[in-house]
């Protein structure tokens, strides 16, 4: 993805046009991160503007030599993890009875062409959302933005051992939840 | 990250968005709403940092005449609308003043500019005093020094009353009798002028004045707490650097350490109470620690995790408190409230990190890492609740230590839970910690340079 410098420049001094116009060529990439880490597309769109905003106010510290959709999807995901720590105390601890079952399958064996063949994007991004808040969360950062896991540990004020319990459980769920939704997919089919 | 956290992240990819003006018309009401809101931040704090300057201020010039260094100014004001009468003392009366200092002495003694004052004490035939006698200081500033007694009864106002030193002989900057007050409020003021604003002025100008002058003696007098008998209010201006130190505040074994410099003006009743006001800058750099995870189990596999961090980090805060004292002595403690607004974190952290994973009898894998990873900054605002002690340990030194709370409200962190395959059990909760959010708690050991 490329953004002419002339727009960064306008939006740098608060031209509205130029905003728009940045405005328009970030929202398909962008919004896939906040859908990822939303609960559903409204708090998806809140995350999108927040994170926006911070985006534009912040275009003058960006260092010319980083890519500007690399550093739009960082300072997005990093604005979404702090409206989560800002509000989390008021969530719901989400985390289900099931989250104590015992995981006897390993799930050694995930086929991914088969996989792409049965499930559609959004379906994913539903069990995604499906997941306890924090354990999906986790599970997206390291998943998705390759981020360590003593880098998670430190913006979530967790530590790493649970960093990794989460990222396993999120994988042990999903996994989980595609093969009921593989079975129930074969049944209908047949 | 393995092939199902890759064939994820590619599936997830694949979302398709259109774009519709609703949505630029969404975020342009959140911006300007945004706008509206941060303006108001601004110019809030903006307000804080004035009011807490006017509040000074105001507390500052407002108890400056009751200040030891400007006595004079009430008790002249007083009586400025009466006639100054130089035949008012009898030379028996006059002659019972004790006069100058050991200090004041040696003074007059060695350097000429005071060996010529015109304003040394004379009589009123011109001669010198007994003021000019060698004195017994055991007995000074105390109603049983003989030489102190009135020889008649003398009913003073009540505002020279509640300022009345117990005999305290003050110098205020003239050297001079007129300053004097004993432990009955009586003073033998024959002068009409007020000397406070001169004493200010000569406060603000003192770096660039003769070091060796009697202000500095009058200062020294006004800060002498060993003297119990001192019954007073006085206000003083401090130079404050602290070291803090915030335990636990990046997980377990980490720490933060910083400092911070600011003012202080600080204003003791009577030696008993006081209010303190300090404007400053609060830095702090990076965390520092070890952090141990313990060798856990999950499922099938054992993993070991070990590691350091240090992570380099500057945080800078503009802090405002106002604290409500009590004095014992040489100790205040103190108590009160802090406004941190937090101006911004950049920087980069460095760790190691050494993980391994077992079943019972072959290791499966082994993962180090090590690296710098940026941060971003973050901008938040924080109200604190603060306890502490302080010491003067000698005229214009104070030490102290200092907490601070942040009561911005528990957060429970997470509820994992674990499951051991050997034992077959799991343990519910096993990671729960209660955590206060980002700023909890901190230490701080701070020093105080009195400028007056």
């Amino acid at each position: 993805m490329y953004i002419e410098q002339e727009i960064l420049d306008g939006c740098m001094s608060g031209d509205k046009r130029a905003q728009r116009a940045l405005h328009k060529a970030c929202f398909p990439f962008l919004m896939k991160v906040c859908r990822l880490y939303s609960r559903d597309d409204q708090e998806a769109m809140s995350f999108f503007n927040g994170g926006f905003y911070k985006i534009l106010k912040g275009l003058k510290r960006k260092k010319k030599n980083i890519p500007y959709h690399l550093w739009a999807r960082k300072v997005m995901v990093n604005s979404i993890i702090d409206d989560y720590r800002k509000h989390k105390k008021y969530r719901k601890n989400e985390i289900a009875v099931e989250d104590f079952l015992v995981y006897e399958n390993t799930h050694t064996n995930f086929d991914s062409d088969l996989a792409d063949l049965i499930f559609e994007a959004d379906e994913i991004i539903e069990m995604i959302r499906e997941l306890p808040e924090m354990t999906a969360k986790v599970f997206m950062l390291f998943a998705l933005e390759e981020i360590k896991y003593s880098e998670i540990a430190d913006k979530l004020n967790i530590t790493e051992s649970t960093v990794r319990w989460h990222v396993s459980t999120a994988r042990k769920k999903l996994m989980d939840r595609m093969e009921v939704a593989s079975s129930k997919k074969k049944v209908a089919h047949e | 990250m393995n092939k199902f956290d890759r064939w994820i992240r590619e599936k997830t990819d694949q979302q398709k968005f259109t774009y519709q003006a609703e949505h630029w018309d969404s975020f342009a009401s959140y911006m300007a709403q945004k706008d509206k809101l941060n303006l108001w931040k601004l110019t809030g704090l903006l307000l804080l940092l004035l009011v807490s300057l006017g509040i000074g201020v105001v507390i500052l010039l407002g108890l400056y005449p009751f200040s030891g260094n400007a006595t004079d100014s009430i008790a002249a004001s007083s009586h400025e609308n009466e006639a100054i009468e130089f035949t008012a003392f009898d030379l028996p009366e006059y002659s019972a003043y004790a006069g100058p200092t050991a200090g004041q002495n040696t003074l007059r003694e060695n350097i000429p500019l005071f060996k010529n004052n015109a304003k040394q004490p004379k009589d009123l035939n011109g001669n010198l005093t007994q003021a000019d006698l060698p004195y017994d200081f055991s007995s000074r500033g105390t109603v049983d020094d003989p030489a102190y007694r009135p020889q008649r009864e003398v009913t003073p106002p009540e505002d020279m009353r509640r300022q009345s030193n117990e005999g305290e002989f003050e110098i205020d900057g003239n050297l001079n009798r007129d300053s004097y007050k004993n432990s009955f409020g009586e003073t033998s003021s024959l002068k009409g002028e007020s000397l406070a604003g001169i004493n200010l002025l000569k406060s603000l100008l003192k770096p660039l004045s003769n070091p060796i002058s009697i202000q500095d003696f009058s200062v020294d007098n006004q800060f002498s707490f060993r003297n119990s008998s001192e019954n007073k209010t006085t206000h003083y201006y401090s130079l404050l650097a602290s070291g803090i130190f915030k335990p636990g505040s990046a997980g377990d074994g980490h720490f933060i350490l910083g400092g911070s410099v600011g003012g202080e003006i600080t204003v003791e009743f009577n030696r008993n109470w006081s209010i303190s006001s300090e404007l400053g800058l609060m830095w702090r750099r990076g965390t520092f620690g070890v952090q141990m995870d313990h060798p856990h189990l999950i499922y099938d596999f054992e993993k070991t995790t070990s590691g350091y961090q240090l992570l380099p980090q500057s945080t800078v805060y503009a802090q405002a408190h106002l604290h409500l004292g009590k004095i014992y002595g040489p100790w205040t403690v103190y108590g009160g409230a802090s406004l941190n607004y937090l101006l911004g974190v950049r920087g980069e952290l460095w760790s190691y990190e050494y993980n391994r994973e077992t079943n019972p009898s072959t290791v499966v894998s082994e993962e180090q890492s090590e690296g710098w990873i940026g941060r971003e900054g973050i901008k938040t605002t924080a109200f604190s609740l603060n306890l502490g002690v302080s010491c003067r340990v000698a005229t214009r030194w104070t030490i102290g230590l200092s907490s601070a709370f942040y009561p911005s409200g528990l957060i429970d962190e997470n509820h994992a839970s674990e499951y051991d395959l050997n034992s077959n059990t799991y343990s519910e909760n096993n990671n729960d910690r209660w955590e206060l959010v980002e700023n909890k708690f901190h230490l701080s050991i701070n020093l105080k340079y009195h400028l007056q």
